[in-house]
């Protein structure tokens, strides 16, 4: 099937026809792209309001990742204060992310049981790789995310010895080399 | 956190399967989502490297002991009075050499000047700022003119004119374009070629300071210029004839990583954070030692060690000279090969 | 001087409304998000996008839309005089600025508030139109890295010399004295003007002549980058689907990797 392609500002189609997708906008009542990429009309909407056929852009190929709200990312521990834990996400489900991202997880999103009594640096220190959910987008600098369900928490954090741990339990983790346990909120793992 | 493509556009070795499977591991122990490799990389990029290096390859699917593809293309900027680009795998570097008289030094009068200056570019990297010139771009200059002057490449009277009145300075400019590991010796290659490809005019200084092109002005002129034109040979008015820099020496060198009791020749700068020292050997044609460097990281590095990259760098050397003298030959400008005027 | 000979032939041999070849080479430096290497005539410039990425400094952010740093430098040997380098220039301020306001029209910067893009060009050697050709180079980045735009941007010079207007003055051409405009227009709406840019007295229909040649110059370098756009893209899905079929299984991992997905294990 011959794709067709098209450079910014291009007319795609009558903007009285089409709704506008991603990587077009309308301009002098046309649709016009903004991207270089296929042209892809997309038929009226199943089951949601859309009216009318909806014409998009789609850059060949890469295909970005944004976290998105419900989203299981993947991020590391930058730093720590008592309020929250700042992340940078690094991965969206199995793909990474091409830009940074950051996230915070606040006290109260932590875990879902005893949430006045958190601590956060028993729960997270920089450096840990954790599991999270996006709750929201959150403000402008960061996405909110979750670590209040089992399957979410600590992934795989370093001893103050510098060897990765070892789950003990949901709130602990042990050094293999010196036995020392830690505290962490860690994720549990289906079998 | 700039993302590095994985250089679609260039040639890679096949990842030998094995290596791939041996490289495979979840981001959590017994964790049912799979990563991609390059999350995989992102989240664990000691863990990752050491899968690789564990089945003797890299992760861009060299032996530990092979440098990048290198290639020198000269003549790359016709402002230039000689240039060269020169990439190691993905990092480029792009060299000018500029000549200008200026009147002979009272400490050395039958003496010019060379001067190194390397610039890194704020498009070569996504941690690069513009504005003054970084520290790493002021180290590579200040070594690459040490080594220079330490290692004798240019024997600075050639470039005398005129003894106690004038003389050359040669102004070699480096613009590294694209940082990704190995940067002093994409510098140093750059650096050499368009030293090995530079051609000087013969020129005069009267007594008025005026300079002259020998064959523009014919009282000017020295007998040998004339001798110099070939007979029925097409020379359009001022053609003034042009002599190349003799290079004493042909300095080449190599940057090796350890890393887990590995040495990684030619690291890359994704490879670069995570080795434990990191090693440049510089050495000429006949093997001699002419510059080394090791400075920090989290290890020191074994007397063998160091012997090990020298000899690296030899056969380094040698590869590398075999490229310089085919760039040098296919530009027409090899030693004794004709010389075209303005070419 | 002489600047077009009796036969029509100006000092490279180009008949007045003809344009210097150009060149483009795309995506060529791997940290950059889009990058690209233009050459008109004997004018060889470098361009490297970085971004859309989030503001680096707070105090510069606008929550409305992307904020465009620009940077231009060139080459110490790009010029017939080496240029010193430290010398805080007028000139390369005046330019930068000028292509920034270009790109800021040009880039729909109203999609991404709160971001910041930075373009650096780069100017390896200069034969006139420098200028011009940096707009283009950064067009053409911007394109790589998929930064939306409303329209191609394509700028292109024009002068008149001998009684003759001049498409595309090179260095000589540039240094003879008479008028210069510099044009960067959006093709697809009717050829507006993004940037205009003249020095020297000139009659104003005089001028009217050389601005219709420099926007006609100004259609075809259009066209041009269009072109290396859309092979550049099918170049790229070509090796991607090549990629793919040589590596079985699994999805897509990094580009032009064999695609295979990692599976678990003890680590």
């Amino acid at each position: 099937m011959a794709e067709t392609l098209c450079t910014p500002g291009e007319r795609l189609a009558l903007a009285a026809e089409y709704d506008a997708g991603s990587g077009t906008c309308v301009r002098d009542s046309f649709i016009c792209a903004t991207l270089v990429g296929v042209k892809r009309v997309l038929p009226a909407g199943e089951g949601k309001a859309v009216q009318r056929p909806r014409v998009e852009v789609v850059r060949s190929g890469v295909e970005p990742v944004v976290p998105r709200v419900g989203d299981v990312v993947t991020a590391r521990v930058v730093r720590i204060n008592p309020r929250l834990a700042a992340v940078d996400i690094l991965c969206v489900g199995p793909k990474p992310v091409r830009q940074r991202y950051s996230g915070v997880i606040r006290v109260q999103d932590v875990r879902a049981t005893e949430i006045d009594k958190v601590q956060i640096q028993a729960s997270f220190r920089p450096g840990d790789v954790v599991r999270a959910e996006v709750l929201s987008l959150g403000d402008a600098r960061s996405y909110h995310l979750t670590t209040a369900k089992n399957h979410l928490g600590v992934v795989h954090a370093r001893s103050v010895a510098g060897v990765p741990m070892v789950p003990v339990s949901w709130q602990e983790m042990q050094c293999p080399q010196t036995k020392a346990v830690e505290n962490r909120k860690v994720a549990k793992l289906d079998a | 956190m700039g993302r590095r493509r994985s250089a679609a556009a260039q040639p890679r070795q096949p990842l030998p399967s094995q290596a791939m499977s041996a490289a495979a591991a979840a981001a959590a122990p017994g964790g049912s989502e799979a990563l991609q490799a390059e999350a995989f990389q992102r989240l664990y990029p000691d863990q990752y490297l050491a899968k690789f290096v564990a089945q003797g390859v890299r992760p861009d699917g060299r032996p530990l002991a092979l440098p990048r593809a290198t290639s020198i293309g000269l003549g790359v900027v016709t402002t230039a009075d000689a240039s060269a680009l020169v990439k190691i795998g993905s990092t480029t570097v792009l060299a000018g050499a500029k000549c200008e008289v200026m009147p002979a030094s009272a400490d050395e009068p039958d003496k010019g000047r060379l001067v190194v200056q390397v610039e890194m570019a704020p498009l070569c990297s996504a941690e690069c700022r513009p504005g003054r010139p970084s520290e790493a771009a002021q180290a590579l200059g200040e070594q690459l003119g040490a080594l220079m002057e330490g290692a004798g490449v240019v024997d600075r009277r050639q470039l005398c004119i005129d003894a106690g009145k004038a003389a050359w300075a040669v102004y070699l400019d480096l613009y590294v374009l694209d940082a990704d590991g190995s940067l002093y010796d994409a510098c140093l290659l750059a650096a050499l070629a368009t030293l090995a490809s530079l051609r000087l005019h013969a020129v005069t200084v009267d007594d008025a300071g005026r300079i002259h092109k020998a064959g523009e002005d014919g009282a000017a002129a020295a007998p040998a210029a004339v001798a110099q034109q070939r007979p029925g040979s097409q020379q359009q008015g001022a053609a003034p004839p042009l002599r190349s820099l003799q290079l004493d020496c042909q300095p080449v060198s190599l940057t090796c990583g350890v890393y887990r009791g590995q040495l990684l020749v030619d690291p890359t700068a994704e490879e670069e954070p995570l080795l434990e020292a990191l090693l440049t050997a510089t050495v000429d044609e006949q093997g001699d030692v002419l510059g080394f460097y090791k400075a920090g990281g989290s290890a020191t590095a074994s007397q063998q060690r160091v012997l090990e990259c020298i000899e690296a760098a030899k056969m380094r050397g040698k590869e590398v000279r075999g490229l310089l003298q085919q760039a040098l030959e296919a530009a027409g400008v090899a030693d004794g090969g004709a010389v075209a005027a303005g070419s | 001087m002489e600047y077009v000979s009796p036969e029509g032939l100006r000092l490279d041999g180009r008949r007045p409304k003809e344009l210097r070849q150009l060149k483009a080479q795309l995506d060529v430096l791997s940290t950059a998000d889009g990058s690209a290497l233009f050459e008109m005539g004997n004018t060889k410039v470098l361009a490297a996008v970085f971004g859309p990425k989030p503001t680096e400094l707070r105090s510069q952010e606008d929550e409305k839309r992307a904020i465009i740093r620009c940077e231009y430098a060139m080459a110490a040997f790009s010029t017939g005089e080496r240029r010193r380098r430290g010398k805080s220039d007028r000139r390369a301020t005046e330019i930068t600025k000028a292509i920034r306001n270009t790109l800021e029209q040009t880039i729909m910067t109203e999609l991404l508030p709160r971001s910041q893009i930075d373009i650096y060009v780069q100017v390896l050697q200069a034969d006139g139109g420098t200028r011009c050709a940096c707009i283009n180079a950064a067009f053409l980045a911007l394109a790589v890295a998929a930064v939306p735009m409303r329209d191609v941007v394509a700028a292109c010079a024009a002068g008149y010399l001998d009684s003759t207007a001049l498409l595309d003055l090179n260095y000589m051409e540039d240094a003879g004295g008479g008028p210069d405009v510099v044009v960067a227009v959006h093709p697809n709406h009717s050829n507006r003007v993004v940037l205009l840019q003249q020095d020297n007295r000139v009659a104003v229909e005089t001028f009217e002549e050389v601005m219709e040649l420099a926007v006609a110059g100004c259609r075809a370098v259009a066209d041009f980058m269009r072109g290396r756009l859309l092979e550049h893209t099918r170049a790229l899905a070509a090796a991607r689907a090549a990629g793919e079929d040589g590596g079985g299984g699994g999805g897509a991992a990094m580009e032009g990797d064999s695609g295979e997905e990692l599976e678990d294990d003890e680590y």
